[in-house]
């Protein structure tokens, strides 16, 4: 959208936020090839302090990329599994030998490595969300394979549709007596009154699309890849991941 | 059933399952049904697109929260376990599709509480967690405290899901029903 559109307004573009280090010059893959070397960097650490210590990392990461603070909000999302971790594993661990009043200190220290851990997840997950956005990531799909971009991109525009679709059918079924509320069968009448005249119109509505497809030729010639050039910033994520790995499987044969 | 047919049914599979799932939360309903869409494509278009449908339905609700990515593995599982039994047998007979129920209902818990137990320790942040919490005090592991509580509400989520696609195939026409018509008419 220009500035011509939107009479003289900045344009709204949706995506990735801006990146005050110039990461928006990394192609998605490699970013998504980092992304998959923390989760298994995650996968590999047994400690608590080589969890932590990669957390801070993270954190780091997200401070100089300035994502710490919707990287934060985030973690809200496992707050309370994280909470609940800690005291049901202190109270209820059955390897606990060490007590403080009715929490094992064995269960708390278990509790906390499942929460960094934990943590480390979600914070590679949603580092590479907040970083890149998910139309980037969507487009690369298309990028990596033709069909698999279709499919997604068409799994887009088909679900705001079969929303509508359902609320219609709600409001017809309704028109026609059917009450929302009740008992648990009644509740299954209406799930099944609802999802099944909405999945049997999609079906119908997708061999329309399929056979479009066809009148459009889709799949009847090969489409030529564009030639990627290989950037310093690519570079530096592939050897970052690969570093990042090399690391913490060191670690873990130096400590053993 | 051609490429194209498989291309277009795939996301109307994903939709199904956001959908129904949707409307089960909205009906408080005390079972997920969010794996319609992947027993649907599974059944008709067979195994690997049905396990297509799952893998891609996680990846595309993880744009949103990336920890549901963890659960594809449970829902590739589903697709490729209905498109091995739809292949072989159809997904209109009712003996068939209770087996296919069972067998899911089984499997999809085991794999789920393995991941659960690894990432989230087998706890959800729940009420749930204190039974969890309980018979890890009564000497259960934690794989076993959690297995017990997923167990039966899958058991009542997935043959309720396996029905709610038989009945959805039988309303299809002839053309549309790929494997699930059965090995002599696909």
């Amino acid at each position: 959208m220009s500035a011509d559109v939107t009479g003289g307004l900045p344009a709204f573009e949706p995506g990735a936020l801006p990146h005050p280090i110039g990461l928006g010059a990394v192609p998605v893959g490699p970013r998504m090839f980092l992304a998959a070397c923390g989760i298994l960097a995650v996968i590999l650490t047994p400690t608590i302090p080589g969890l932590g210590a990669q957390l801070l990392v993270l954190l780091a990461a997200a401070t100089a990329t300035e994502l710490l603070m919707p990287l934060v909000r985030s973690w809200r999302g496992v707050a309370w599994v994280s909470l609940s971790l800690l005291v049901i594993y202190s109270w209820a661990y059955p390897g606990s030998t060490d007590h403080v009043w009715i929490f094992g200190v064995q269960g708390f220290l278990v509790g906390l490595l499942i929460v960094i851990r934990l943590l480390g997840f979600v914070s590679v997950m949603y580092l590479l969300l907040l970083s890149t956005g998910p139309l980037a990531i969507i487009r690369w799909a298309g990028d990596v394979n033709e069909d698999l971009g279709i499919m997604v991109s068409l799994t887009l525009s088909v679900l705001p549709v079969m929303k509508q679709q359902m609320d219609t059918t709600i409001q017809a079924q309704q028109a026609r007596g059917m009450a929302m509320g009740g008992n648990l069968v009644r509740k299954m009448r209406v799930y099944l009154a609802v999802l099944i005249p909405v999945i049997v119109k999609s079906l119908v509505r997708a061999y329309g699309m399929a056979v479009l497809l066809h009148v459009r030729g889709y799949g009847s010639s090969r489409r030529v890849k564009p030639q990627r050039k290989v950037t310093s910033g690519a570079v530096a994520c592939y050897a970052g991941g690969v570093l990042w790995i090399v690391a913490v499987a060191a670690t873990r044969l130096v400590l053993r | 059933m051609n490429k194209r047919i498989a291309l277009v049914f795939v996301p109307v599979g994903i939709g199904v399952n956001v959908i129904g799932g949707l409307l089960a939360s909205s009906l408080k309903l005390p079972v997920f049904l969010d794996t319609i869409g992947t027993i649907l494509s599974a059944a008709i278009l067979g195994p690997w697109w049905g396990a297509l449908t799952g893998g891609l339905t996680n990846i595309i609700m993880a744009l949103q929260n990336p920890m549901d990515m963890w659960f594809a593995i449970v829902n590739i599982a589903v697709g490729l376990i209905v498109g091995f039994i739809s292949v072989k047998f159809g997904f209109q007979k009712w003996l068939v599709v209770l087996i296919a129920g069972l067998i899911i209902s089984v499997v999809a818990p085991i794999i789920g509480t393995t991941i659960a137990t690894y990432v989230y320790g087998g706890l959800t942040g729940g009420g749930l967690d204190i039974f969890v919490g309980g018979l890890m005090k009564a000497g259960a592991d934690v794989f076993t405290a959690a297995f017990i509580p997923r167990i039966g509400s899958n058991l009542v989520d997935k043959l309720l899901s396996v029905f709610v696609v038989m009945f959805v195939i039988m309303a299809l026409p002839k053309t549309l029903k790929g494997y699930a018509a059965g090995p002599e008419e696909a």
